[in-house]
């Protein structure tokens, strides 16, 4: 018992672990700075509440979302270059089928999702991880073009146009949002794993 | 399962467990700490420091936009029936309250880094060589039309 205590596996990289957290950060900026935006001229009937917004008005939201812009995209490139070119996606986020992310998350609501060894992800994790980068790629390149809807127009048409691009960056940000959501609840749920994402390391559960 | 392993080592009061719970504790603490402090976003915003690297940041935009842009690319131009019908209104006042200006004491007032700051009348404004274009405008709210 004592030996298989002092039994500790890696989980996460030191990349990963600093890049999701400066990932978190910028997300948080982005995402509260980006509602005030969207407060300025809603896109559909509903405001989000002033208080869980940052800037205090649209130039000031303004200000921290095209601040905070460089670090999203600056640690983006870090992270996507590392899980690229150390193996690090592929060892972790493959295979990936749609049957068995079907099935883990079917088992995930029935609360018997098994997730024993912290260093794999199951289908269900990987899918979520997957779907967080695509939609960060796709939030950053519909901000682009409606940031800079006439430079970068060839972009924007290839959303529909700047209005297009909107809808896209919204629609973007309420499934990262949703998906954040149902992360942040599985670590409540199995809080063994939240240590890890510091430590990078966790206990041998055997 | 997950429960018994977490009793029976706690019971054993392994010090780095409780590190780790410690450890943990604090970072809890301090993303709440943090979450606060976004929660009064208002007041963060008008911080002197914070206020430095914001300003900071967008000087540092306008200059990343002179190097990555053209300044020769153009806006889109649209045919006469793209127009946005009505187009949307926008001031600080609302549009039964627009003021009606006297064309014939109308003065264009210019100032900043020009040679002739000498102000326009309507008529000198008419008599310059004129131009139409229609494009989509696109307001910093979020909001854009056609006109």
């Amino acid at each position: 018992m004592e030996a298989a205590q002092a039994q500790w596996v890696k989980v996460h990289p030191l990349v990963v672990r600093v890049t999701h957290w400066i990932n978190a950060f910028a997300i948080l900026i982005m995402v509260a700075s980006g509602w005030r935006i969207y407060n300025a001229s809603p896109l559909f009937g509903f405001r989000f509440p002033n208080d869980l917004t940052l800037g205090g008005w649209l130039a000031g939201a303004l200000q921290w979302h095209f601040a905070a812009l460089w670090l999203l995209v600056l640690n983006g490139i870090v992270y996507v270059g590392y899980g690229i070119f150390s193996g690090h996606f592929r060892r972790k986020l493959f295979p990936l089928t749609p049957r068995a992310v079907l099935s883990d998350m079917l088992a995930a609501l029935r609360g018997r999702l098994a997730h024993d060894d912290l260093a794999v992800y199951n289908a269900a994790q990987r899918a979520a991880y997957l779907a967080i980068i695509l939609c960060l790629a796709v939030l950053v390149l519909s901000g682009l073009a409606i940031w800079k809807p006439v430079q970068l127009q060839e972009l924007a048409a290839l959303m529909g146009g700047y209005e297009g691009a909107r809808l896209v960056h919204f629609f973007a940000m309420a499934l990262m949002v949703f998906i954040a959501l149902v992360h942040i609840v599985m670590v409540i749920l199995v809080p063994r794993t939240f240590p890890t994402i510091i430590t990078g390391r966790a206990r041998r559960t055997s | 399962m997950k429960k018994r392993t977490m009793d029976a080592s706690l019971a054993e009061h392994s010090p780095k467990l409780i590190r780790s719970i410690e450890r943990r504790l604090f970072l809890r603490q301090g993303l709440s700490l943090g979450a606060l402090a976004l929660l009064s976003g208002c007041a963060l915003t008008d911080d002197e420091g914070v206020q430095g690297l914001l300003l900071g940041m967008s000087r540092w935009n306008d200059r990343a936009q002179g190097w990555l842009f053209n300044p020769n690319k153009l806006a889109p131009e649209y045919p006469e029936s793209a127009i946005t019908k009505p187009f949307p209104f926008n001031a600080y006042y609302g549009e039964d309250e627009v003021r009606l200006v006297d064309g014939a004491s109308y003065k264009l007032e210019l100032s900043g880094l020009i040679r002739d700051k000498k102000p326009w009348t309507l008529p000198e404004l008419y008599a310059l060589p004129q131009t139409s274009q229609i494009t989509r405008h696109i307001c910093v709210e979020g909001w854009s039309a056609i006109g």
